[in-house]
């Protein structure tokens, strides 16, 4: 119950935060799920900036102040700025909401799938703990860590490897006063999946196609090994979690090109690089593809579209020093680190040649598979992460045109970064997990979720008919539309 | 559950009193008025006499914490009980029966014998046994096999975590499920796309596209279901001891150990866990279920110990209350048990 209390507390404050931004959309529906992500990633932000930067240790005064602040400055937009309640705070004008997807012969089943899959997770998460098959989870220790303000050199380092996200979040109760119950953290996980899966089929209903948010939620329901990772507490469901919530929103910008979508898609894209160590370069190649297409999309405008933007990167530059302040330079960036002894170690690039030539080369086993093979297995043959990289490559390959048509392209391109970007990381730059099955399988969880959502939005626009068009006319935006009125029209532009 | 009781099909019963000679152990068996007893105390080994068999049931009664691990072996050497998939199971105290599918465990064939391995601290009196050969017919045997391997259920272990066991369509050929839906997904797009263009002439991918992904992933999803189905746990409880009492996933007596140390020691106790040197399951456990409390892994002669991540660190005379866990090494001067869960588990006090 005391979490369930904490829950919305955080739960309130995120959606006081999307106010103060003026990122709502206007849809609880939306604003409730988005908001749990958003509030956990800013009480994460600034609880353990506080910590690392100024020595002070989570307390509940802290906790309640650094809650109450959104909703405070929301309040005080409000009361200073009459018109602030009605400006920002919806969706994209044009918009027809719709509930139930169509066919619903064919969706129910899929929903039903979905819902059962939720289910199962839900009650299976939350009666076992799981996190104890590894004995106990970094991630789920670091919590304990800091509800209980422990602040040393260990502590400090563990802390950084959870994250800020995974380390506070599920702290919350604990922090408050509540006795330490490490199921908190499944809790928080199992929460997570739930706000995921609303937010996918709430923001598609509310954007007139039901049928991509359902489509996502089973495109990640049938991923066996996300949904096992939800029950447990390591962090690599978070992290999925955070980055296919941040797609929905880049498949939005993409579609309909409304800045505030961009925006959330940012907030959310930062709270992914607030989990693990590897989050920030995992998020880094969406964060610039993004900026990128809002300064393309929005060139008109000039600077001005990055700088409003400017404010959530700078923020997150917090959160950097304060990781730097904790651990150093060398422990707040360990894969920079890893990178420059690979490419500057002979030895290492005679190591990843010998491990990517495969079987005979490996080493003494001549029927060991190499690094090339089982990463492609990991892809699509052993069942961990269903059949999604089969159905993503037959359609990109048969639905590439449609890419672009429906504004899918900067999104896609995206998504290939984070893929090459895993790739890299399983083949190259730790290539012995990949050759002991150690993370090939998980490291591949966060930008199958974020595929999973692309997907789902791919195939639901190439069964639209033709004439149907998700962009918005004038490829200028908004502001060149409105500059046009009245004139005659180019035929064919 | 309902399968691991119901009587086993084509099975034949054994006759204990006859079959116990031939029981290969590394712990004296005993002949009870009502079976064959063995007394658990850390881990006993099994080698059955039944080569060829492919599923045993087994009536027995337990007292104690007992975990039962099942595989199969060549009878000379003792295989790793705990390599994946681990097939185990809890006896809960009294009587019971468990069923047991050998086909499913690593490296089976008919050549070799079923391999019990029970750990923890107990006593179990097998009082019946049934197995079911596979059968002499290579055809229908290997078919079997495959079935059995398609259908066979998740087992959660230590390696869950980085990866799900593959599902084999036909193990025997080694054809796993993902790569026939694989293909099977690709035809059937091929297959939507060819006779949409040849009834209407129209390039229209999409919808072939969405019915095939749907179709082959419902597929996929009904297999993982079937095979995940008995590992879930779908009965959650509020009360913490009570979820720690209830788990026994990986040992019998690591979860009741835990939630009687969580009751026993004080919040603000620094607690020391005396284990074996090479557990690091068992301390790292109870440590991070006994967090916040101070808490470091007791090893003898050292002037300092060390928690989990090294976070914490005590000296010896630092130690208010030990938790005692199968460990080779006696207690440290001064300290006495004060609650017990059996004799190898229990938590201990300065006297």
């Amino acid at each position: 119950m005391i979490f369930l209390l904490a829950a919305a507390l955080m739960c309130a404050s995120g959606v006081g935060l999307l106010r103060a931004l003026r990122l709502g959309t206007g849809s609880l529906a939306v604003d409730v799920p988005l908001g749990w992500f958003a509030g956990m990633a800013w009480f994460a932000a600034v609880t353990f900036s506080i910590q690392a930067l100024l020595g002070v240790p989570a307390n509940p005064p802290l906790a309640i102040a650094v809650l109450a602040l959104p909703l405070a400055g929301w309040g005080l937009l409000r009361w200073r700025r009459p018109g602030f309640a009605s400006s920002g705070g919806s969706g994209p004008p044009g918009l027809e909401r719709r509930r139930m997807p169509r066919p619903r012969w064919l969706f129910a089943p899929m929903a039903a799938w979905s819902i059962a899959v939720l289910v199962a997770v839900a009650l299976h998460g939350m009666s076992t703990p799981t996190h104890t098959d590894d004995a106990y989870r970094v991630r789920a220790f670091a919590p304990v860590l800091v509800a209980a303000g422990t602040w040393n050199g260990q502590a400090r380092d563990l802390i950084a490897m959870a994250g800020p996200i995974p380390a506070v979040a599920p702290a919350l109760a604990w922090i408050l006063g509540a006795p330490v119950d490490p199921f908190h953290v499944n809790a928080t996980i199992v929460l997570t999946f739930l706000a995921l899966l609303v937010l996918l089929v709430a923001l598609a209903s509310e954007r007139g196609t039901p049928e991509a948010g359902w489509g996502a939620a089973f495109a990640l329901t049938s991923i066996p090994l996300l949904v096992y990772h939800v029950t447990s507490t390591y962090s690599d469901a978070w992290l999925a979690m955070y980055l296919g919530a941040a797609f929905a929103f880049l498949v939005a910008f993409g579609q309909r090109r409304d800045t505030a979508d961009a925006a959330r898609a940012l907030l959310l894209l930062l709270g992914a690089a607030m989990v693990k160590r590897e989050g920030e370069l995992v998020a880094l190649p969406a964060v610039a593809i993004l900026l990128a297409q809002v300064a393309w999309v929005r060139r008109a405008e000039g600077v001005r579209s990055i700088f409003r933007l400017a404010p959530l990167c700078a923020a997150y530059g917090v959160v950097v020093a304060g990781r730097v302040a904790a651990v150093g330079v060398p422990g707040a960036f360990p894969f920079l680190r890893a990178a420059a002894e690979r490419t500057a170690s002979a030895g290492g690039a005679a190591a990843t040649a010998a491990a990517a030539a495969g079987p005979v080369a490996v080493g003494a086993s001549t029927s060991a598979p190499g690094v090339w093979t089982i990463f492609v297995e990991a892809l699509f043959s052993d069942g961990n992460l269903g059949l999604l990289w089969w159905v993503l490559a037959v359609s990109v390959i048969l639905l590439f045109p449609r890419i672009r048509k429906h504004g899918l392209a900067w999104s896609g391109a995206a998504l290939g970064l984070i893929f090459a970007e895993t790739a890299a990381s399983a083949l190259w730059l730790y290539p012995e997990f990949t050759l002991n099955h150690g993370t090939v399988h998980r490291s591949l969880l966060p930008v199958s979720a974020a595929a999973a959502v692309w997907l789902s939005a791919l195939i639901v626009a190439a069964c639209q008919p033709e004439s149907m068009k998700s962009i918005p006319p004038g490829r200028r935006g908004d502001a060149t539309r409105s500059g046009s009125k009245g004139r005659p029209r180019r035929r064919g532009g | 559950m309902l399968l691991a009781v119901a009587p086993l099909s084509g099975a034949r019963e054994v006759s204990l009193r006859e079959f116990a000679a031939q029981i290969g152990s590394t712990a004296p068996l005993r002949l009870a008025p009502d079976g064959i007893g063995v007394d658990v105390d850390g881990w006993v080994g099994l080698f059955l006499p039944l080569a060829g068999a492919e599923a045993l049931q087994i009536d027995y009664r337990s007292a104690g914490f007992v975990m039962l691990t099942w595989s199969s072996g060549s009878g000379n050497s003792t295989p790793a009980p705990h390599s994946p998939p681990w097939h185990r199971q809890v006896l809960a105290p009294g009587p019971g029966r468990v069923t047991l599918d050998l086909r499913t465990t690593p490296n089976w064939s008919v050549d070799r014998v079923p391999f019990l391995f029970l750990q923890g601290t107990g006593t179990v009196i097998v009082t019946g046994l049934r197995a079911r050969a596979a059968a002499q017919d290579p055809v229908t045997r290997t078919g079997a096999f495959d079935e059995a391997l398609r259908w066979a259920p998740v087992r959660i272990g230590h390696t869950t975590i980085n990866f799900i066991d593959e599902p084999f369509w036909s193990a025997s050929r080694n054809l796993l499920l993902q790569d026939v839906l694989g293909f099977a997904f690709v035809a059937l797009v091929l297959g939507g796309v060819l006779g949409w263009w040849a009834t209407k002439r129209r390039w229209r991918p999409g919808p072939a596209v969405a019915l095939a992904a749907i179709v082959a992933a419902a597929a996929g999803n009904l297999v993982f279901a079937v095979r995940a189905a008995p590992a879930l746990s779908l009965a959650p409880s509020l009360d913490t001891d009570a979820r720690l009492r209830k788990w026994t996933d990986f040992d019998a007596e690591l979860g009741p150990l835990a939630a009687l140390a969580r009751g026993a020691i004080g919040p603000k106790e620094r607690v020391g866990v005396l284990a074996k040197p090479s557990d690091w399951f068992g301390w790292e456990t109870l440590c991070f279920h006994l967090a916040p409390r101070p808490c470091v892994q007791v090893v003898s002669g050292s002037p300092e110990y060390s928690g989990l991540h090294g976070v914490d660190r005590l000296r010896p005379d630092q130690i208010d209350a030990l938790v005692f866990f199968h460990a080779e090494a006696p207690l440290p001067p001064g300290f006495a048990p004060s609650v017990v869960l059996d004799k190898n588990a229990f938590v201990a006090r300065r006297r």
